[in-house]
């Protein structure tokens, strides 16, 4: 994000923190993709998703007049996800155990979720076969572990940032990070890629 | 895990990213070919980088917003629940003014007690015994002098006793 954007986000967190709906709607389409996506990606289940991501906006706009930082609307608002996201798993039971995705087993070939680069027949489907893989992987591992790996490696945040929404201190991010690295790298090439 | 291994595990990402200095990825290169635990970390973090580059957003679900601004709008229509909400859970600046309200009760009403005493003192103070006594004094060559007065001011002085 440009030093411009973050500005304006800020002002668009200010307005929003005092009622400003037109503002937080705006803030809502900057981020609803990124929320979404972090949910799904956690849950493997599309409308938990839709309602966790439902309850991080409500959430936010009731709460954002009480943020300080308005400046960090943008890790504050990943914070209040990650915290709903670890709530379904309270309930859920399954904080501990492998998690039991309940999507059709060939959601990972669905276009939506990854970038094509193959062309040929046999590359789509070697390159389906792969995706596949990599997000059964990414769901197989524990939320622990696919909680750090997804914020580091698809929301793009640092160590430091991590351990703020995560609310866990630095070196277990980074131990967190290594060992579900490795786990993943050791999933994936179980299946023979 | 070595300290020197801890080191060179920090610097493995800006490794494969070509972002370290000549003499630091010639430091990290030199480490990688004698230290295997590295090597494995580092092809983790190649793949993992690959891995996660190929992953694409999903396009959340339409009516999401509708949804969001109907719940908002409904808790803004609910003003009474917000009331309780603030009396029950209230924010910290509601929480010092009840404080500051609640010390004030306690301070008035320890004042109000204080002076409810100093009066009651001053109330014993005035006992009709003294007036009569002065009177009686004013009136002690009188021949008629109120003796059942006299009687009075030491019955009094007994109850005070």
């Amino acid at each position: 994000m440009k030093k411009n954007d973050f500005e304006d986000e800020k002002r668009l967190a200010e307005k929003a923190g005092e009622g400003d709906v037109k503002a937080f709607e705006i803030l809502f389409t900057i981020h609803k993709s990124r929320i979404y996506n972090y949910a799904l990606k956690m849950t493997a289940d599309r409308e938990v998703a839709k309602e966790i991501t439902q309850e991080v906006f409500v959430r936010a706009y009731k709460n954002l007049g009480k943020l300080r930082q308005k400046e960090i609307f943008n890790i504050w608002i990943m914070k209040i996800a990650v915290n709903l996201v670890k709530d379904f798993f309270k309930r859920k039971a399954k904080d501990s155990a492998v998690f039991e995705s309940n999507l059709p087993d060939d959601w990972a070939n669905s276009p939506q979720n990854f970038r094509s680069s193959a062309h040929s027949p046999e590359e789509i489907v070697i390159k389906n076969e792969k995706k596949n893989a990599i997000l059964r992987s990414l769901q197989g591992l524990k939320p622990d572990f696919r909680e750090i790996l997804l914020l580091y490696y698809v929301e793009g945040l640092s160590l430091r940032d991590i351990s703020f929404t995560a609310q866990i201190p630095e070196g277990t991010v980074k131990s967190r990070l290594s060992r579900g690295r490795a786990e993943l790298v050791k999933k994936i090439r179980a299946m023979g890629f | 895990m070595k300290m020197r291994c801890e080191e060179i595990r920090a610097k493995l990402k800006d490794f494969l990213t070509g972002n370290l200095s000549f003499d630091e990825s010639d430091s990290v290169e030199k480490h990688l070919s004698r230290c295997d635990s590295c090597k494995e970390e580092l092809d983790f973090i190649g793949e993992a980088e690959s891995l996660f580059a190929e992953m694409e957003f999903a396009e959340p679900p339409a009516e999401m917003w509708n949804n969001i601004r109907r719940k908002i709008e409904e808790d803004k229509k609910s003003p009474f629940r917000d009331f309780l909400g603030g009396f029950f859970f209230p924010s910290v600046n509601l929480r010092r003014v009840f404080a500051a309200v609640v010390a004030a009760i306690v301070i008035l009403t320890g004042a109000g007690i204080f002076l409810l005493e100093e009066n009651s003192q001053i109330a014993q103070s005035v006992y009709p015994s003294d007036y009569v006594s002065g009177h009686i004094l004013t009136s002690y060559d009188d021949p008629l002098s109120d003796r059942v007065a006299l009687n009075l001011i030491i019955a009094g002085e007994d109850n005070i006793r």
